[in-house]
């Protein structure tokens, strides 16, 4: 074997190293999915929930033993709000592992560049204006372009320390929130409280939630993970990464309209749910190290899983009253946001 | 044997560059022909390290510049990076990142918009890595490399883009002496292996009177002198242009030292 066969070897050996974290991940999720599943006021078993599961499939008959009550609690609550939480944490922390690799700046995420704001004006807006459903994903979107350009533009006025951007987005978000909040305030017939919706949370309908947001999250993620490799390559800046043939402006303006449609579409349903995409990139960048190529996919899960638990907390901690899904991730978030900025500052 | 515009000569007319109002090159002719290794020097602010931002694609320029007879404007940055490699001054360097991805880094000209690394990529990413004497690298973080060693991951990167021009702005900064002599004997050795056409800038006088087949002299973004470095490094350009008094210390026809003078 040659000295090049050896190096070869050696360069090659990096798509294996993350098939462990990988499977870790789905086994997590399962579990996570599981127990938000069984746990609730009204017990139900593993056994039973996966036999009614399984009676669901197509030419396999089995008997669950659920009553019709435990039957509509299950398919109708617990699984649709377990779902939708599964969505948006995989979304909230994959938009936000694409933002840090876009701006190349670790404290970057849905929240804390202002677009979970927008995107909530936007909402606010559509619903308050008494348009068709069909108009709220868009206009979230609208919102949510908006509040990233102008933190990005006024970020970009600051110095270049990482902290201009989030700055500038904390400016911009809580501008954004004080439209919303005038805009519910003048309308507080078509809305629900305005606090309910600052916090954050995950209040099911059925499954008209996940249906609505489906389309838009799969697409959008799709797009991002797509462009796992090219965000490795924006890595060494947006000069070096130009000589080296990537159409740089293309990959931001994909990934950020990506990310952004993704993170409008899950505010829409779950109002203003912060640091899911700084705590759980951050952590899977300590499980596998910083390649896109295994952030991106392992937030997706990692961020799925860990939604469902905190949302789990948010409904068991001070049962039979629930709270808002964002007051748990805020309280754990800001602590991590600590951890990450001392780390940033280290680095610089 | 080579002509104006022979293929895989580099052929640059008219070329000026000006910023904020400021003229920084002024209608610079340049013929580069196919592996040779060309010197850029003058003082700072001369302009070199625009002339080769400006190769590049990265500076807005006016006047022409072209590889083997096609011209370089109308290409797409990923047809452009297969023709040039280049070497910042001062490179971003990602110090998570492990050599062996920072190297495969420079196949991206090779790979399509969404797709990903193929056998032929690892198999130039590794010959890089050899090449550069890296071998057992592969999986450090940068963070971890020293000078000399990070230096090198930089021009396999380069050198895993193979392209048949690489340009270099000042690759032996901040390195210790023994680190610049052995970065530009590995410049030399793939230059000549690949047949490379090679351009770079060098601060040290010695160095690029030593490695560089030929030198040009810029001076306020005009090419003020350009040959052979016997030629081109006299007492008096280093003198006008450099404003240094300096003894040329030459042996069998070679420059070997250039060496400043107390005043």
């Amino acid at each position: 074997m040659t000295i090049t066969t050896v190096a070869e070897k050696s360069l090659s050996l990096r798509s294996r190293l993350w098939l462990g974290p990988i499977l870790l991940g789905v086994v997590t999720l399962v579990g996570a999915a599981i127990t938000g599943i069984v746990l609730g006021p009204i017990e139900l078993t593993t056994a039973e929930v996966f036999k009614a599961l399984v009676d669901r499939l197509p030419f396999v008959e089995a008997v669950s033993g659920l009553s019709d009550r435990q039957s509509a609690i299950l398919f109708q609550l617990r699984l649709p709000r377990v779902v939708l939480g599964g969505c948006v944490g995989a979304v909230l922390a994959l938009a936000g592992a694409a933002y840090q690799g876009v701006f190349r700046n670790p404290l970057a995420d849905p929240y804390l560049l202002g677009v979970a704001a927008g995107a909530g004006l936007g909402a606010t807006i559509a619903i308050a204006s008494g348009g068709p459903g069909a108009a709220l994903p868009i206009a979230a979107f609208a919102g949510g372009v908006l509040a990233v350009a102008a933190t990005y533009l006024l970020g970009r006025a600051g110095d270049r320390a990482v902290t201009s951007l989030v700055l500038a987005g904390v400016a911009v978000a809580s501008f954004f929130t004080a439209a919303q909040t005038y805009v519910q305030q003048q309308h507080t017939e078509e809305l629900r409280a305005v606090y309910s919706w600052i916090l954050g949370r995950l209040a099911t309908n059925g499954w008209a939630e996940v249906k609505l947001i489906l389309p838009y999250i799969t697409v959008a993620a799709l797009v991002i993970l797509a462009h796992r490799r090219l965000l490795d390559t924006l890595s060494v800046g947006e000069i070096e990464a130009q000589s080296l043939g990537v159409p740089v402006r293309r990959v931001r303006l994909l990934v950020v309209a990506a990310a952004t449609l993704a993170s409008a579409a899950v505010v829409a349903v779950s109002g203003l749910i912060g640091f899911v995409g700084i705590i759980v990139p951050h952590t899977v960048r300590l499980l596998t190290g910083e390649s896109f190529r295994s952030v991106l996919p392992l937030s997706l899960l990692f961020g799925a899983s860990f939604l469902i638990v905190t949302d789990l907390a948010a409904r068991t901690i001070s049962a039979p009253a629930e709270l808002p899904v964002g007051v748990v991730t805020a309280f754990l978030g800001a602590p991590f946001f600590l951890f990450v900025l001392r780390r940033a500052r280290r680095s610089q | 044997m080579n002509k104006m515009g022979d293929s895989g000569d580099l052929v640059v007319s008219g070329l000026s560059v000006s910023r904020g109002g400021r003229l920084i090159l002024d209608r610079i002719d340049l013929c580069v022909p196919k592996g040779t290794w060309l010197g850029l020097v003058g003082p700072n602010g001369a302009g070199k390290t625009t002339l080769l931002s400006s190769l590049n694609g990265l500076v807005p320029s006016r006047g022409s510049i072209s590889w083997g007879g096609t011209p370089l404007d109308g290409l797409s940055v990923r047809k452009r990076a297969q023709l040039i490699a280049s070497v910042p001054q001062q490179p971003v360097i990602p110090s998570e990142m492990t050599v062996g991805d920072y190297v495969l880094l420079g196949r991206t000209p090779h790979i399509d918009y969404l797709g990903s690394e193929t056998g032929d990529d690892y198999a130039g990413a590794a010959a890089a890595v050899t090449a550069l004497e890296l071998v057992g690298f592969e999986q450090r973080r940068l963070g971890t490399l020293s000078g000399g060693e990070t230096q090198r991951a930089i021009l396999a990167r380069a050198l895993a883009q193979e392209a048949p021009l690489m340009l270099l702005d000042e690759p032996t900064t901040s390195l210790d002496i023994g680190a610049q002599q052995s970065v530009l004997e590995l410049v030399e050795s793939i230059r000549l292996s690949r047949a490379l056409t090679v351009i770079s800038s060098l601060h040290d006088l010695t160095l690029a009177a030593q490695f560089c087949d030929e030198l040009l002299v810029l001076d306020k973004g005009r090419v003020v002198a350009r040959g052979k470095s016997t030629q081109v490094l006299t007492e008096d350009t280093v003198r006008t242009h450099f404003g240094a008094e300096v003894d040329i210390l030459r042996d069998n026809g070679r420059i070997t030292g250039v060496v400043p003078i107390r005043r």
